[in-house]
């Protein structure tokens, strides 16, 4: 029954229709069709030409942001292929904030602690509104605490992208930073100094944005191979002297845990897949680039090699321990959404059957044809779960804003088999918990929790119970590891929240899942 | 048959972290340090955690062991401290001879506590190996001798070397006490934990020598000591055959059953038994004899 | 050593806080304590500090109090700065310091 508040959504968590001029449909499950509407995908208006002997280039950010005549109030969009080492948005923000520009939205695809500076454009009203992934470090903190008056947008990457060719996020200047450029806007991430890899988090930007500006600091010759994003998509190219800081773009090795409890419950998650029908000839996986994800990766490989298992393809988050399955073939391809290493932009670079994919291409939910659907397995963490296997990885357990959907909700929705592999306590925090403080990842699409205590299956998929005992996997209900949990920390409080919300989580179709409150001020 | 302790590893005392991380650790035994782990200045805070943490966390299947001071500093406090929380073993620290063990025994018996508390004296010297024998008969309590091989090596002015030739003899004499006295013989750490073929061939070489396990000086250790001690199929196989062709053979009322050309005498019966009690004690599956 | 007193009778007769003590590592996991006398009948002052305030607050302070009373202490000063111990290594931690704040002699 809706109320001036909102409305009980289909995971129990009560949600408003209307906020901020926005209007929402409650989520209402994960693959509901969206209600038919005659509605066409955006675009740029029409009359950019270049002509011929022309290029795109102009020699400061200024002339940049003067050329594509932003205004008062507009949308600014970045990516984070950079993770901490990025440097295009605080230099883009700050030219933006000088140049006298007031009330902008920002669409950052995530943000990081290196984009604290923020938090000063905020209080100064140059930025009034943030649509992006989410928010790490103080930047994170500060909105949770009420910082901003009107509420920030979470979405997956997949929803970004829809919401991108919806026109629900109009963005009127998409500023890309681009590791590798050319004079009429061919761009790639995979050469230059500040290489990342792909820059599948910035095609939708590219395409779909008023005006695109490619902000680079490395250039070859026309046309730069290979071609991510096409000249036909940008208008400006300014080269600065630097876009990131490379050491902190991608790591020169990630080290695989050597803790032998995360790498225990790396084992346990390898023998749920393994036990499952989906370790087949074909099988086609995603994992990540965190300690537990490194040693799964590992560890399948070692599996398959043993029982002669080739996959189809790995798909990421691409690490070296991704690739050395390629190189190794045990798998066939990979397909690249952000490269975390070195290792993994040479061989995106080099590797034929390497490829990058857009994030449109990877987790769209509203498109012909997405990634995620072919996945038969990904493993994937939490900051908290709850007994109906709802997931939370947007916010810690004392309800501070932090971490991003990322593809989590994506590629839980569209994979076979869903694993989350977390420990079952961090310090005196339980993970598993009654209810998450929000509900990131709907426990309709989780399967399988691996924690260092146990194994719990959703009891939705009796099919997955009956592989597992048959494999003689011990199996533990979810409620008797949140019981051993709290036995472990004790019992925690609900933390204190106010009423404002200050951030909305979008599930992927552009429903509501969850909204999050501003923090009460600390005892 | 007395517990399984292939592994054990050392949790310092005062360090609550390290202790919750116990249960968790997948070895048969943990041991909360009191002594060389812990300062001078804080042996009162480690003997109140340890105590606390006794009480309060599960540690499940894994054996819980202290180790106390020497008795002649504060090990007779850490053990008035400890034991009402209801240890499942004591670890003796410096044993040299009978009256340590016997100190020990009388505390656990004062201390009235309804389960059972084992001792195992951790021999760590020259004495301390000529009186392995006596120590290890020195209470029914005692239910394994350790070695100490650091101290060991320093005590009789050797050097320890990868190998371990140097501390070959103190084994070997550990092993023939602690089985002469019908207890438990457990080994010394592999002090390289980055040596895994080491840790491996030196874990293979003890077993060899008739010990029933060893310490591990850190977690990554504990899966190849396991892998090392543990049956492994054909053995379990191997077993079942053996244990299967003596019944066969008596029944007959032959004398001598055979097995792969090989005869199987009282000796192999008994080792194949204690292989299948390990085995069942592990859960691992027990197969069918072959025909 | 005093051992840990049981008995609230024999408690009120006997303990005293006779000096500043500390106890506890200031690191993950753990709670740095420290104690110090007050005057009389200016009660159990808990001056607390945690991580993980708004999530165990509450417990975190009921544990302590739950060991100054069975030592049957009633005017001190403790300071607390935890870092996400677990209840069994606040209580011991807290003991640890009463103790040391108690201890006869030198």
């Amino acid at each position: 029954m809706p109320d001036a508040n909102g409305v009980i959504n289909a995971v129990g968590r009560k949600v408003p229709l209307e906020i901020d001029g926005r209007h929402y449909r409650p989520y209402a499950g994960v693959f509901v069709e969206p209600p038919k509407e005659d509605k066409r995908r955006v675009g740029p208006r029409l009359g950019t030409i270049l002509h011929p002997g022309e290029d795109c280039m102009v020699s400061t950010l200024r002339e940049a942001i003067e050329r594509i005549e932003l205004k008062d109030g507009m949308t600014v969009s970045f990516h984070h292929h950079f993770r901490e080492g990025d440097k295009v948005l605080n230099m883009v923000m700050a030219e933006i904030a000088a140049m006298g520009f007031r009330n902008m939205t920002i669409a950052p695809s995530s943000l990081y602690s290196v984009h604290e500076p923020l938090i000063e454009h905020i209080k100064n009203g140059v930025v009034t509104c943030i649509e992006g992934g989410s928010a790490r470090g103080k930047v994170g903190r500060a909105i949770s605490r009420g910082l901003m008056d009107r509420p920030m947008i979470i979405r997956s990457h997949g929803g970004r992208v829809r919401a991108i060719e919806r026109g629900d996020l109009h963005i009127d200047a998409a500023f890309i930073g681009v590791p590798c450029a050319d004079t009429i806007g061919n761009c790639n991430g995979v050469k230059g100094p500040s290489a990342c890899g792909p820059l599948s988090y910035a095609l939708a930007d590219a395409i779909y944005s008023e005006k695109t500006v490619a902000v680079t600091d490395y250039m070859e010759e026309t046309p730069v191979i290979p071609i991510s994003i096409s000249q036909e998509f940008v208008g400006t190219i300014v080269k600065v002297d630097n876009i990131g800081d490379p050491s902190k773009i991608v790591s020169n090795t990630l080290r695989l845990t050597r803790d032998t409890v995360n790498l225990n419950i790396a084992k346990n998650a390898v023998r749920v897949i393994e036990a499952s029908e989906v370790f087949r000839n074909g099988i086609r996986f995603q994992t990540g680039a965190g300690g537990i994800s490194l040693a799964v990766t590992k560890f399948l490989g070692e599996r398959m090699k043993k029982r002669g298992i080739v996959g189809s393809f790995g798909m990421g988050g691409t690490t070296e321990s991704m690739v050395k399955l390629l190189e190794e073939g045990i798998i066939h391809k990979i397909l690249t959404v952000q490269a975390f290493d070195q290792y993994a932009i040479k061989s995106l670079l080099k590797d034929v059957n390497h490829i990058e994919i857009g994030a449109g291409f990877y987790a769209n939910p509203h498109n012909r044809g997405t990634a995620v659907n072919l996945l038969d397995v990904v493993v994937l963490g939490a900051t908290e779960i709850d007994i109906h296997f709802n997931v939370n990885v947007n916010t810690h357990s004392d309800g501070i804003l932090q971490y991003p959907t990322g593809g989590h909700s994506d590629t839980a929705a569209g994979a076979k088999l869903t694993i989350i592999t977390t420990p079952l306590i961090r310090g005196r925090i339980p993970v598993v918990v009654d209810d998450v403080v929000v509900v990131s990842t709907p426990g309709e699409s989780v399967d399988v929790l691996v924690t260092d205590y146990g194994i719990s299956v959703n009891p939705r998929r009796q099919d997955l119970i009956d592989q597992l005992k048959a494999a003689r996997v011990p199996l533990k209900t979810i409620e008797e590891l949140r019981d051993l949990a709290y036995s472990i920390t004790g019992r925690p409080s609900k933390p204190d929240f106010m009423d404002k919300i200050v951030a909305l989580i979008e599930y992927r179709d552009g429903t509501l899942i969850d909204v999050l409150r501003e923090v009460a001020p600390g005892r | 048959m007395a517990r399984l302790r292939r592994s054990r590893i050392y949790l310092p005392g005062n360090r609550p972290r390290m202790i919750q991380k116990g249960p968790l650790l997948g070895a048969d035994a943990v041991i909360l340090d009191l002594e060389d782990s812990v300062s001078p200045e804080e042996k009162d805070a480690a003997r109140f955690l340890v105590t606390h943490a006794i009480k309060a966390l599960n540690f499940g299947e894994t054996e819980v062991m202290v180790r106390i001071n020497p008795l002649s500093a504060c090990g007779l406090e850490d053990l008035a401290a400890v034991l009402p929380a209801g240890p499942d073993a004591i670890v003796v620290p410096k044993s040299e001879n009978r009256q340590g063990v016997q100190i020990v025994e009388k505390a656990i018996i004062q201390s009235n506590l309804s389960k059972r508390v084992a001792i195992l004296p951790l021999i760590e010297s020259a004495k301390g190996i000529l009186n392995a024998y006596e120590i290890a008969c020195a209470s029914p309590l005692v239910e394994a001798i350790t070695f100490g091989g650091e101290d060991f090596t320093q005590d009789i002015g050797a050097t320890r070397t990868r190998e371990g030739r140097e501390i070959f003899w103190g084994r070997s004499m550990l092993v023939i006490a602690a089985k002469a006295a019908g207890v438990q013989a457990l080994d010394t750490v592999f002090s390289d934990f980055n040596d895994e073929e080491g840790l491996r061939n030196d874990t293979l070489a003890i077993k060899q020598m008739g010990f029933d396990g060893r310490a591990a000086i850190h977690p990554s250790q504990i899966a190849i000591i396991h892998e090392v001690f543990t049956p492994t199929e054909a053995e379990i196989q191997h077993a079942v055959n053996v244990i299967r062709a003596a019944e066969i053979a008596r029944g007959k009322g032959s004398g001598v059953a055979v097995v792969k050309g090989k005869m199987i005498d009282k000796p192999i019966i008994q080792r194949a038994e204690k292989i299948i009690r390990i085995a069942e004690r592990l859960d691992l599956p027990i197969p069918e004899p072959e025909a | 050593m005093n051992t840990k007193v049981k008995d609230n009778s024999m408690a009120l007769q006997t303990v005293k806080i006779l000096r500043e003590a500390k106890a506890g590592l200031d690191e993950r996991g753990d709670v740095f304590v420290s104690i110090s006398p007050s005057e009389e009948n200016s009660g159990v002052q808990i001056d607390l500090e945690s991580t993980l305030m708004s999530l165990f607050g509450d417990q975190i302070r009921a544990s302590v109090l739950d060991v100054i009373e069975g030592y049957g202490l009633k005017d001190l000063k403790l300071a607390i700065r935890d870092q996400g111990a677990l209840d069994y290594a606040i209580r011991a931690r807290v003991q640890t310091a009463i103790e040391r704040a108690v201890k006869e002699g030198e």
